[in-house]
C-alpha cells in the first residue's frame, strides 16, 4: 500500500469496494497494518489538543465579536484575554496585544517568552488562511516590515509557536487583529 | 494540483519563482510544524534523534522539485495532514532502516497463535460469562486442552474466509497484533471501543454458528 491509499484508508475516503480490497490486504500483510496502526496512534495523538485548540479558536472569535479593540487599548501592551488564559492550560503561550508604532506606522507583535524555547515562529495571515507574513527567530516580538501592507479594513489572525528544546510547542493559539483599530 | 488541496500546498507547487516558492515553504511547514514534530518524535530516542529525523522530512519532501508533495492527490479521499503524517512516519521509518536496519513489526502473536486465540475466543463465548474485554487475551491462552483440534483449524480458516473484510481485519487485529480496542475503534472507524467488543461477540458467534452447521462442537472435543 502506498501512502496515499494508508492516509485515506485512515480517513474514511475510500470507496467500499476499495476499502474491501484495503483491509483485504491488509489481513495479510503486517507490515502495512503496522504502518496504519503507527499513524493512526499519532493521528489521535495529534487530535487531542486540536480539540483545545478549536475551541480557543472558538473562544476567540467569541471574545473578538465582544471586544471592540481601542487604540488606548491597543498601546496598553495587556494580555490580551482572549484565547490562551481562557483555554485554562499553562502548555500556551500568552500573546500581548499588538502595538501600533506611530513613527513608522506599522505594527509590533509581542508574546511571552516561554521556558526553554529555541525559536519562534510568528505567522500573520488573513482569516481564510492566506499567510501574508511569517517570520522566525529567538526574539518574543517582532516588527511587522514596512514592506507589508495591511488592508484597513480588513480583519487579520496572527499566532506564534515557540518551539522548545525538547521538540514540543507551545502556540498563542489564533489571535484577531482589527487593523482599523490601528490608530497613531 | 486539485483545487481541494491546501491553499498553502497549491502556493508551493504553483508558485511562478523561487521567492515566493521559498515564501509558500516556509508557509507549509509553520502550518504543520507540530504534526512534523510529532511524527519525528514518535519514534523515540532523544531530542537530537528527533531533530534529525524532522530535518531528514523537511529534506525529503523538498527534493526533486517537491515530487512527494506533489504526489499527494486530494481526490483519492484523504486529507493533507493526513497524508503528511504518513508520508512524513513513512520517511523516518525509511532513515531508521538505513541506519540500523528494518524495523520488527511489533506483533502479538503468529498467524498460527492467532487461531489458536480465535478457538480460544469461540470457547470463552460458549461458556457466556465472560466480559469481552477479556476474551481475547493471547498470551493466556493454554497450551493444550483446547477441545478444537485437528480439523477445526480448516473449518475455521473456510469460516474467516466468508466474513467480511472489515471483520477479518478486525480479528486480526485483535488477534494476530494484539491491540487494544481502543487503537482497534481508531482503525476501523468505529465509534468506540465498546462497538469494538461488540462486533468481536458478534463475530465470533457467526463464526461458531458456522462451525457448528458442519458439525463441530468447540468447547469439549
Amino acid at each position: 500500500m502506498n501512502d496515499l491509499e494508508i492516509a485515506s484508508y485512515l480517513d474514511r475516503g475510500l470507496s467500499a469496494q476499495d476499502r474491501s480490497r484495503v483491509e483485504d490486504h491488509l489481513v495479510e500483510c503486517s507490515e502495512c497494518r503496522e504502518n496504519v496502526a503507527g499513524a493512526e496512534q499519532l493521528m489521535t495523538k495529534l487530535r487531542r489538543p486540536r480539540r483545545l485548540a478549536a475551541f480557543a479558536g472558538l473562544a476567540a472569535v467569541a471574545a473578538a465579536a465582544l471586544f471592540v479593540v481601542s487604540p488606548a487599548l491597543m498601546r496598553a501592551r495587556q494580555p490580551l484575554d482572549l484565547v490562551t488564559r481562557d483555554a485554562g492550560t499553562s502548555s500556551t503561550l500568552v500573546a500581548y496585544e499588538p502595538i501600533a508604532t506611530a513613527e513608522n506606522q506599522s505594527i509590533r507583535f509581542s508574546w511571552a517568552a516561554a521556558p526553554d524555547a529555541g525559536s519562534y515562529r510568528f505567522v500573520l495571515s488573513t482569516p481564510d488562511g492566506t499567510t501574508v507574513w511569517s517570520f522566525t527567530g529567538t526574539d518574543t516580538s517582532v516588527m511587522l516590515p514596512a514592506s507589508v501592507t495591511l488592508d484597513r479594513d480588513a480583519r487579520y489572525v496572527w499566532f506564534v509557536d515557540a518551539i522548545l528544546n525538547d521538540g514540543t510547542t507551545k502556540s498563542t493559539g489564533l489571535q484577531q487583529l482589527r487593523v482599523s483599530s490601528l490608530t497613531h | 494540483m486539485d483545487s481541494t488541496a491546501p491553499l498553502e500546498l497549491n502556493r508551493l507547487l504553483l508558485a511562478p519563482h523561487v521567492t515566493d516558492r521559498e515564501a509558500a515553504w516556509d508557509e507549509l511547514i509553520a502550518r504543520h510544524t507540530r504534526l512534523l514534530m510529532a511524527v519525528a518524535r514518535s519514534l523515540g530516542g532523544d531530542h537530537d534523534d528527533a531533530m534529525e529525523r524532522y530535518s531528514y522530512i523537511l529534506e525529503k519532501l523538498r527534493e526533486n522539485d517537491f515530487r512527494r508533495l506533489r504526489s499527494y492527490d486530494a481526490n483519492v479521499g484523504a486529507t493533507f495532514p493526513t497524508w503528511l503524517t504518513v508520508t512524513s512516519r513513512h520517511l523516518c521509518l525509511d532513515l531508521h532502516r538505513s541506519r540500523f536496519g528494518r524495523l520488527r513489526v511489533e506483533s502479538g502473536t503468529d498467524r498460527s497463535d492467532s487461531l489458536r486465540a480465535v478457538r480460544r475466543a469461540l470457547l470463552d463465548l460458549t461458556e457466556g460469562d465472560t466480559p469481552p474485554d477479556t476474551i481475547v487475551d493471547a498470551s493466556s491462552l493454554p497450551t493444550d486442552g483446547l477441545a478444537l483440534r485437528g480439523d477445526l483449524d480448516d473449518c475455521l480458516k473456510q469460516a474467516l474466509v466468508r466474513l467480511t473484510s472489515t471483520d477479518r481485519l478486525l480479528l486480526t487485529l485483535r488477534f494476530e497484533d494484539d491491540l487494544p480496542a481502543s487503537r482497534i475503534a481508531g482503525i476501523l472507524g468505529m465509534p468506540t471501543p465498546f462497538h469494538v467488543y461488540r462486533r468481536l461477540n458478534s463475530v465470533l458467534a457467526e463464526l461458531r454458528k458456522a462451525l457448528q452447521s458442519r458439525g463441530i462442537e468447540g468447547s469439549d472435543g
